[in-house]
């Protein structure tokens, strides 16, 4: 295992500046999950990371020893880097059975053994029924073991992981993350591993970045990105959906009629942005008109759905902002809620910011390999 | 970088040839065959007389047989795609065929039956209404549009995939009659009728085998021939060559525009990506059955039947006229094509150049297919150059050569070489594209994979690029050198003299009216080449491993 370090990467292709100036730091035998939407890079920086694309400017280290620097004009091709990867349509060589797709590399740089070693692996991923088939012949999730079990074999020094579960449907999707998590570990191998699905990254992530137009927002534990998340699109992209305009002066926060009091003075006074998850609402039950909740938020429920075990709210207040809301109990559609909000789990930037405007996503979706 | 090199071959190959031959219109003395600075008085001749009134038939062919072909790509990708009918396969196989047959060989197989004292005169079934009509616009537009239809039935046939499905379930859905429905798919499927319609149109101006056969027989002159005639007979006027060529292309550059506009409005509701299950299939049942197999039947016998039938019989015929007794029954004509020299040269002659310059036309479309999966200004010139070049008439760039080698710095007109040069310049836009798909995919993903996964440059030689490409190469290999081994246009304005390629044989027989002769020769060759198709994919197959052969199939689910 080995550690990687990325300092001021950038990659242009033609106009679309696909990496802006990147710094990254893996430990050895880490588990880092990159995510962020279509276009923002993160696919660019994985195919950097396995020497498929040179960068532009900015360097590339691994351990002590620099693999990509255009400044010094040093580069190490893929295939002396000592890399496995699982590809997102698995690329599996058609013309070659299981066994075969998993031990071309070791005969190739001539492991004694290759057979039994490649057989091991294609055990460890429960495939050893199939080793003798073509790729055609297997299902999507066995070829995605497949090419598991190929990046594997090699004992690489860093693993790769270009959004490999997004061809498959749920269920299998979710089996196959605890499979790579438990055999990532077994194998004790750094690893990098880039999605644009927020469960999937919290779910493996030892260490989460996310990133969005080419840029890496944030690099954390993935605790400290969701509890503390460095701007609005990252509060945004790690579930904090609702969102809702404000204003800070010392401690208090007030939104819309109603007033908070804050644990301490918010780092920034004066219009702020609030971004809010669901377990930051309190849903108190039916606006009664002049009762005491008069002087709280009030809130039409849009939508009320049972999820794991109770109710999850979408719901608007009067200015059209929305939120969404968790409850142990049933309120009708078109019902107008009482609402408190927890100070102390609100996410407060200041409104010039200009990350928030990035919000619509989709609109900034690039073509070509950018993703 | 590879790029230049390649780029510097297209320049010898086709840019050169075509520019030195297509100037010349308005340079008459640019070479030193004419005289005069620039004039457009080339382009007055080819607006008058005998010039203009080939380029209006070629028109009116085209425009006819480009209808006939899409109605009847329209039905066969019906019958294919939509119906359960039973012999699908068989009307792939026959598109298939028909894409590969030479066109003057169809012409011809007609020619035999039909003509003054042909099969069907000899047989006393002489139909003079039907002899007049053939030997005439009708036959020059049936018989294109026979050999064409494959070519808007490829075109057709996808599309009818694309929009089959979730898009016809939601129609029936919200409430659409079967009126509306049709209506609707029509409007979905007119992309892919006016791209075959251009394909077709394009095919058909551009021809020369019919032109050079039936088209001169019948006096209904064609654009292709009227220049092939310019150029060869008395009196020569290459500046009048050249600015009918001129306006040849500026006809099927209308086509490819006009199919290009409607491309462009189609993908913007791009309704054809994305996954889309197969429609139903319409049971064919009672009359429409019937129908349809009456249609196909047809159509299979009109377009390939008759024409292979009546050349089969003719090499079998004493003298074409004498009857269809069994004293008019001989063997003399295999006997002398087996063993006149006369007759075993030309194929010999053929042969030998179909496989080297097939083989060099590989090569290079190889190269060439990976420099157009790559990005980059030069890969995209080029793909645009090699898309002109298909679109061209092979007449026009085979005369191109005449002009370009026919200097005292490169004296090569009347050689081999310079044959052998136009047949791989003629072989490379289109196999090249044929290339295209696998070597990108293999370029892509799978050589990636293994690069990531550290193996080496020959390493990825040997377990990936050779085992996925073998077949991909073998096939475009079989189609180069067989489509040269029957290659007309080219053969025809640049042979060396007293070395005719086969197809000059064969053409040069039937003028001379020695029809039984022309006849075995052609059924000999198509056996012979046949049979060594068959022969070199079947060692290849039987030689590679079971793996290779799965090069094609899809490499990833999801």
């Amino acid at each position: 295992m080995k550690s990687i370090t990325i300092e001021a990467a950038v990659k242009r292709f033609g106009t679309v500046q696909a990496l802006a100036g990147i710094d990254l730091h893996v430990k050895a035998g880490e588990f880092v999950v990159l995510l962020g939407p279509s276009g923002s890079g993160k696919t660019t920086l994985l195919r950097v990371l396995a020497g498929l694309e040179r960068l532009d400017g900015g360097r590339l280290v691994v351990d002590d020893v620099v693999v990509d620097d255009p400044g010094q004009a040093v580069f190490v091709p893929a295939e002396k880097r000592k890399l496995g990867m699982v590809f997102q349509e698995y690329a599996l060589w058609p013309h070659l059975d299981v066994l075969s797709n998993v031990g071309l590399a070791l005969r190739q740089n001539r492991v004694s053994r290759w057979r039994e070693r490649a057989l091991a692996v294609l055990e460890s991923v429960g495939l050893s029924e199939q080793v003798d088939r073509y790729p055609h012949q297997l299902s999507g999730g066995q070829q995605q073991r497949v090419a598991l079990a190929r990046a594997l074999a090699g004992r690489p020094d860093i693993l790769l992981f270009d959004e490999p579960l997004s061809n498959l449907d749920a269920k299998l999707r979710e089996e196959l993350r605890l499979e790579i998590a438990g055999l990532v570990e077994q194998h004790g191998t750094t690893a990098v591993y880039i999605t644009h699905d927020q469960e999937e990254a919290f779910f493996l992530a030892a260490r989460l970045g996310v990133m969005h137009r080419g840029r890496l927002l944030q690099y954390d534990r993935p605790e400290n990105v969701y509890l503390r998340p460095a701007t609005p699109f990252v509060a945004d992209f790690t579930g904090a959906s609702g969102r809702l305009r404000g204003e800070v002066r010392g401690d208090v926060l007030q939104v819309g009629a109603t007033e908070l009091r804050l644990d301490r003075p918010a780092a920034s006074q004066g219009a702020v942005e609030v971004n809010v998850r669901p377990d930051a609402v309190a849903l108190r039950g039916a606006a009664v008109d002049g009762g005491p909740a008069a002087t709280g938020l009030e809130a039409t429920v849009v939508h009320c759905a049972f999820s794991v075990g109770r109710y999850h709210y979408w719901l608007r207040l009067s200015t059209g902002e929305r939120l969404e809301a968790y409850a142990p109990e049933r309120f009708e559609e078109g019902l107008r809620v009482s609402i408190e909000l927890v100070p102390d789990k609100l996410m407060l930037f200041a409104s010039e910011g200009s990350d928030h405007h990035a919000l619509d996503r989709g609109v900034d979706d690039v073509p070509g390999r950018v993703g | 970088m590879a790029g230049l090199p390649l780029a510097a071959l297209i320049g010898l190959l086709l840019v050169f040839p075509l520019a030195s031959f297509l100037l010349v219109a308005f340079w008459p003395g640019l070479f030193g065959q004419g005289s005069g600075g620039f004039s457009l008085g080339a382009f007055r001749q080819a607006l008058t007389g005998y010039a203009v009134q080939a380029l209006g038939d070629s028109l009116v062919t085209g425009v006819a047989t480009g209808a006939l072909a899409v109605a009847t790509g329209l039905f066969l990708s019906w019958l294919t795609q939509r119906t359960t009918f039973a012999a699908r396969r068989a009307i792939d196989v026959l598109v298939w065929l028909l894409l590969l047959a030479p066109s003057y060989l169809l012409a011809i197989g007609w020619q035999m039956l039909l003509q003054r004292g042909g099969l069907l005169w000899q047989s006393g079934l002489d139909i003079g209404w039907l002899r007049d009509a053939f030997f005439g616009p009708v036959g020059v537009i049936v018989v294109l549009a026979t050999k064409h239809f494959s070519f808007a039935y490829l075109a057709i046939a996808p599309s009818w995939r694309g929009i089959g499905g979730e898009l016809e379930d939601a129609a029936r859905v919200h409430g659409m009659g079967t009126r509306r429905r049709a209506a609707l798919i029509s409007r979905l499927l007119l992309p892919a009728l006016v791209a075959g319609f251009a394909v077709v149109f394009a095919e058909s101006i551009g021809d020369f085998g019919v032109a050079a056969t039936l088209g001169a027989t019948a006096n209904f002159p064609l654009a292709t021939y009227a220049i092939y005639q310019a150029l060869y007979s008395n009196p020569l006027n290459f500046p009048l060559a050249a600015a009918s060529s001129w306006l040849l292309i500026a006809l099927t550059a209308v086509a490819v525009l006009l199919q290009a506009r409607v491309n462009a409005r189609a993908e913007r509701y791009a309704v054809l990506t994305g996954r889309n299950r197969m429609a139903r299939r319409v049971r064919l049942e009672g009359g429409t059955r019937v129908l349809a197999w009456v249609g196909v039947s047809v159509l299979a016998m009109v377009s390939l039947g008759v024409p292979v039938l009546a050349t089969v019989a003719t090499s079998f015929t004493k003298v074409l006229g004498n009857g269809l007794g069994a004293a008019n029954l001989t063997l003399a004509n295999y006997d002398e094509v087996l063993h006149a020299h006369s007759m075993i040269t030309p194929f010999l002659y053929s042969g030998g150049l179909a496989v080297a310059a097939g083989t060099i036309a590989v090569v290079l479309s190889l190269a060439l297919a990976s420099l157009l999966g790559r990005k980059g200004g030069l890969a995209r010139a080029i793909d645009l150059l090699l898309l002109g070049t298909m679109a061209m008439p092979g007449l026009v760039l085979a005369a191109g050569y005449i002009f370009a080698y026919n200097q005292s710095f490169a004296p090569l007109y009347g050689t081999s070489f310079l044959l052998g040069m136009a047949y791989v310049g003629g072989a490379l836009p289109s196999i090249s594209r044929v290339l295209l798909g696998p070597v990108t995919q293999v370029n892509r993903n799978l050589h990636e994979a293994a690069r990531v996964h550290s193996v080496g440059g020959l390493g990825r030689l040997r377990h990936v690029t050779i085992p996925l490409l073998v077949l991909p190469l073998l096939y475009a290999w079989l189609l180069a050198a067989s489509g040269i081994m029957f290659e007309l246009p080219a053969s025809e304005l640049l042979y060396p003299p007293g070395q005719q390629p086969l197809a000059v044989a064969l053409i040069w027989h039937v003028q001379n009216f020695d029809f039984g002769l022309s006849t075995a020769l052609e059924v000999s060759a198509v056996f012979v080449v046949t049979g060594a198709v068959l022969l070199v994919r079947g060692l290849v197959l039987g030689l590679t491993p079971k793996g290779w052969r799965l090069a094609e199939a899809p490499s990833a689910g999801g």
